[in-house]
């Protein structure tokens, strides 16, 4: 009965060659780690937006904003988890991005021959970034209003072209609703379909060339007899059933944050946000949410404003440049030199300075470290640059280590 | 890579134990998903029993209050009128009101706790046209005993909401829950009870 | 334009905006208990008869909070204000045309108000009130200086006014900072000698130990409760009033957010679920890689 079902499908659909190009005879690396799981968790993550998003928008009104998502929390039945999930989503799915991120960088995953799934990565991450923004304003609190009212304000920095730009985006000549109304079509329809469409191209372009591994070795070109890979085993079921572990532990922390502390103390939501925006009101205290503390950190290094806008571009222009910038031809850490090491643990330091320094007030000494930090962060690419001619590598093992 | 050796029982009972308790897990899920459909606090509110005071309304009269979104209808009774119900016995098809369309404190013979006091949906059990009072006998045809006529496709009730037979509806008109207190002269629509 | 966001992007921002409020005086904790029903219960009659007639909870219906607080139908007929039905929400008495002419603004919707300010910035303010004359109501508030709210609930607290230790401390604090300024006046002066310099140098130095000093005192005085004098005794004991602030507290956090205590509720039996799913989890994954191990 299946059987036929199946090949009467086949006949049609690619159904079973998907199957097993994908899953059942996609041959990932045996030595994944557990900076492994987070690709899946960024896929989950997604689903959980797109999921709780469809079903806000069916409670949620762009014409009375605030009351609507009251209305959610209070009215509509469980309406509150719904939002919860969607609203720790926004955050988790950062976290897990910057640690996804962060193991490309460690294992040389955005080497030759990934140089497309990085760079179709950073367009998900800019996305996921422009997303993250429009959704914020959408629950029209105190916080969603002047956030988003300096970081429009910023276009208004570009020479000439500047105040007519910001007047074009807002739709008129403050901040109001219809600027929202079309955040609002923005975040539910354009970017989401532009992100899933980027998310496929980004595992299309991983399954052609393979995923790379901790040891940073190509088991494709270790094969046996049937043009298996050695060091390969098919995804599924081994990594289904590693990363339903790993789905199971994120969940555990994601939901605690969800039912015990959806506010993570004021930095996943913010207290100012449950005020009602007004626009004659400025709160006292502005941040951005954590996730976009670290670039706005290095929009303030710089005293002109234009000037911060062109190095917080540049901070993520850069990103998409490493497959180049790096040279070095051994991928993973295990094997770079200590000089490599060295350079890598003060970005991450710096990077996390960057982010602490945009929540807490500006002072002559946090200026001067929030300078000091973004410019070590350049520092760090176009040093990769040159690191080859110093850096000593060990020798890169043939086969994957495996204990 | 070798699957000797492999305790497929075992292996087996894991695949269907995960399975299984993963499923309640993704039902669990489904569940706010489910729920947040059901109609809201607001909507409850606005669906919330409706007062109506009917001291002032004559016989033959009728008034018209609105309970989720749903026009109600209040028509006092007289004794002729009654007697018109009574007679109408062989003309409807469902004389003993067996379909679940009333609450059972209204299954009676005047679909009513009152007797005078009428309380019916103003809607055709047809297609939920607004059926007209046409009160009077020989008001709509000669042979008419009174009762409600229904300009869409011609249905008609008698004076208990009950639909004659042969016509395009084929259930009585809905009685909805309601109070009536008799020294007050307040009906409460939509709110369970009785008397 | 360009001055304009500089300002945004460097003047504003950023205390811990976890901290929310910032310290305030006095700086007591409210303690607010979320299962304590008949604390909210009581807090939910005081905001009816004290605050309602104001400020409106647009967002809070009568019968979540009947249904949430085990309340009959008949104790919850009678937290409803006038006409209002049980599903409605709960609006101020007062309209809002009237409301901006006594007070020059409309008072604040108070249904999320406890997770704007925090739960003890709320506690404290209420219990903040002081008579000062240069005032319109004649009353002033230490948590929220010139205030534009008259003290209602006066007739349970009575009146008070800060007290001579305060009062004291917030005079050496007035009077260093002013002198402070007139030297630091003497210093701009560039005719003044080296010698004036010095000496006025050393004493800011010295004023603003003092200062500072002082400052440490006001917190002391908020902790030990010495900050008001009662001058008018009202209904209630200072201990039963602050009591009848929490309750009123807890009322006003429950809320600004009414499905805390579920929340924990379904939380934990989501995490034992889940680790029961973890644990099969852990022996399936372990199973399957027994195949990669053997190799």
């Amino acid at each position: 009965m299946f059987k036929s079902f199946m090949s009467w499908l086949d006949a049609r659909f690619p159904a079973t060659k998907v199957w097993n190009e994908h899953l059942a005879e996609y041959y990932a690396p045996k030595n994944f780690n557990f900076w492994y799981f987070f690709g899946s968790l960024a896929l989950l993550v997604l689903v959980n937006q797109l999921l709780t998003g469809i079903w806000l928008t069916m409670f949620y009104s762009p014409s009375e904003p605030f009351a609507s998502v009251e209305y959610i929390m209070r009215d509509v039945d469980m309406g509150w988890i719904i939002r919860y999930l969607h609203s720790t989503g926004a955050s988790a799915f950062f976290v897990v991005v910057y640690l996804h991120m962060f193991r490309g960088i460690i294992y040389g995953s955005y080497k030759k021959p990934r140089e497309l799934v990085w760079i179709f990565g950073m367009i998900i991450f800019v996305l996921l970034m422009a997303e993250a923004f429009m959704g914020y304003l959408l629950p029209w609190g105190q916080m969603s209003f002047w956030g988003a009212q300096v970081i429009i304000n910023l276009f208004g920095t570009i020479p000439v072209i500047g105040p007519d730009l910001v007047e074009w985006i807002r739709g008129d000549f403050t901040l109001s609703l219809a600027s929202l109304n079309r955040f609002f079509a923005l975040h539910v329809v354009a970017v989401p379909l532009a992100l899933v469409a980027m998310v496929f191209l980004h595992i299309v372009a991983l399954h052609k060339v393979g995923s790379n591994n901790p040891d940073g070795v190509e088991i494709k070109e270790k094969k046996d007899e049937n043009g298996i890979p050695l060091d390969g085993i098919p995804f599924h079921p081994y990594y289904t059933v590693k990363d339903i572990v790993g789905v199971v532990v994120f969940l555990m922390i994601f939901l605690s944050i969800v039912f015990f502390a959806p506010d993570f103390g004021g930095y996943f939501l913010e207290r100012p946000n449950f005020e009602p925006a007004n626009p004659l009101k400025t709160p006292p205290h502005i941040a951005p949410v954590w996730y976009f503390t670290p670039f706005y950190t290095m929009l303030r290094a710089v005293p002109d404003p234009f000037g911060g806008f062109v190095v917080m571009a540049l901070a993520i222009v850069i990103l998409f440049l490493l497959p180049w910038l790096d040279r070095q031809k051994v991928k993973s850490i295990r094997y770079r030199g200590t000089s490599f090491k060295v350079l890598l643990f003060f970005f991450v330091v710096s990077f996390i300075i960057l982010g602490v320094l945009g929540v807490i007030a500006v002072t002559p000494t946090t200026a001067l470290l929030g300078q000091i930090c973004t410019a070590y962060y350049f520092f760090f690419f176009i040093a990769l640059w040159f690191l080859p001619k110093f850096e000593k590598t060990k020798p890169v093992p043939e086969r994957v280590t495996d204990k | 890579m070798s699957n000797q050796g492999v305790n497929k029982g075992r292996r087996n009972l894991l695949i269907g134990a995960t399975s299984a308790v993963g499923a309640v897990g993704v039902i669990g899920a489904a569940v706010p998903f489910v729920r947040s459909w059901a109609p809201s606090a607001k909507a409850q509110s606005a669906g919330a029993p409706v007062e109506q005071e009917y001291s002032k309304l004559e016989v033959g009269q009728q008034i018209t209050v609105e309970w989720r979104g749903k026009p109600v209808w209040i028509i006092r009774r007289d004794q002729k009128m009654l007697g018109s119900i009574s007679n109408s016995e062989e003309k409807v098809a469902d004389p003993n009101s067996e379909a679940d369309q009333q609450p059972a404190y209204c299954k009676n013979e005047f679909r009513s706790i009152e007797p005078e006091i009428f309380v019916a949906v103003g809607l055709c059990t047809h297609l939920g046209c607004s059926p007209t009072l046409y009160a009077e006998a020989g008001s709509l045809e000669n042979d008419w005993l009174g009762g409600f006529y229904c300009p869409c496709h011609g249905s008609k009730f008698d004076l208990a909401g009950r639909v004659y037979a042969g016509v395009p509806a084929n259930a009585n008109l809905e009685v909805p829950p309601y109070t009536i207190d008799t020294a007050s002269k307040v009906i409460v629509v939509g709110e369970d009870g009785g008397a | 334009m360009k001055k304009l966001i500089t300002a945004i992007l460097f003047l504003l921002p950023v205390a811990a905006i976890a901290a929310g409020g910032g310290t305030t005086y006095p700086n007591d904790k409210a303690n607010v208990n979320y299962g304590d029903k008949a604390s909210i219960q009581n807090g939910a009659k005081l905001f009816v008869n004290y605050c309602q007639g104001c400020h409106s909870m647009e967002y809070v219906r009568y019968s979540r909070i009947a249904q949430d607080l085990d309340l009959t139908e008949e104790q919850a007929s009678e937290l409803i204000l006038g006409e209002g039905k049980l599903g409605d929400t709960m609006d101020k008495a007062m309209d809002n045309d009237l409301a901006e002419k006594w007070f020059g603004v409309n008072p604040l919707d108070l249904s999320l108000v406890a997770r704007v300010r925090g739960n003890d910035w709320v506690y404290n303010y209420l219990r903040a009130f002081y008579l000062d004359d240069a005032r319109p109501y004649g009353v002033n508030n230490t948590v929220f200086p010139s205030v534009g709210m008259p003290h209602v609930l006066s007739d349970l607290q009575g009146l008070q006014r800060k007290s001579d230790e305060l009062l004291a401390v917030e005079d050496t604090i007035a009077s260093g900072k002013a002198r402070i300024e007139e030297l630091k006046a003497t210093l701009k002066n560039s005719e003044a000698s080296a010698e004036a310099v010095a000496k006025a140098e050393e004493e800011i130095a010295l004023i603003e130990e003092e200062v500072h000093d002082a400052e440490l005192e006001v917190t002391k005085i908020a902790r030990e409760g010495n900050m008001f004098t009662i001058v008018e005794e009202g209904e209630m004991t200072p201990e039963e009033y602050d009591h009848a602030m929490r309750d009123l507290v807890a009322f006003m956090a429950y809320t600004a957010n009414p499905v805390k205590l579920k929340s924990k509720a379904i939380g934990l039996w989501t995490l034992l679920f889940l680790l029961i799913l973890l644990v099969l989890a852990y022996f399936l994954k372990k199973e399957f890689w027994k195949d990669i191990k053997k190799k």
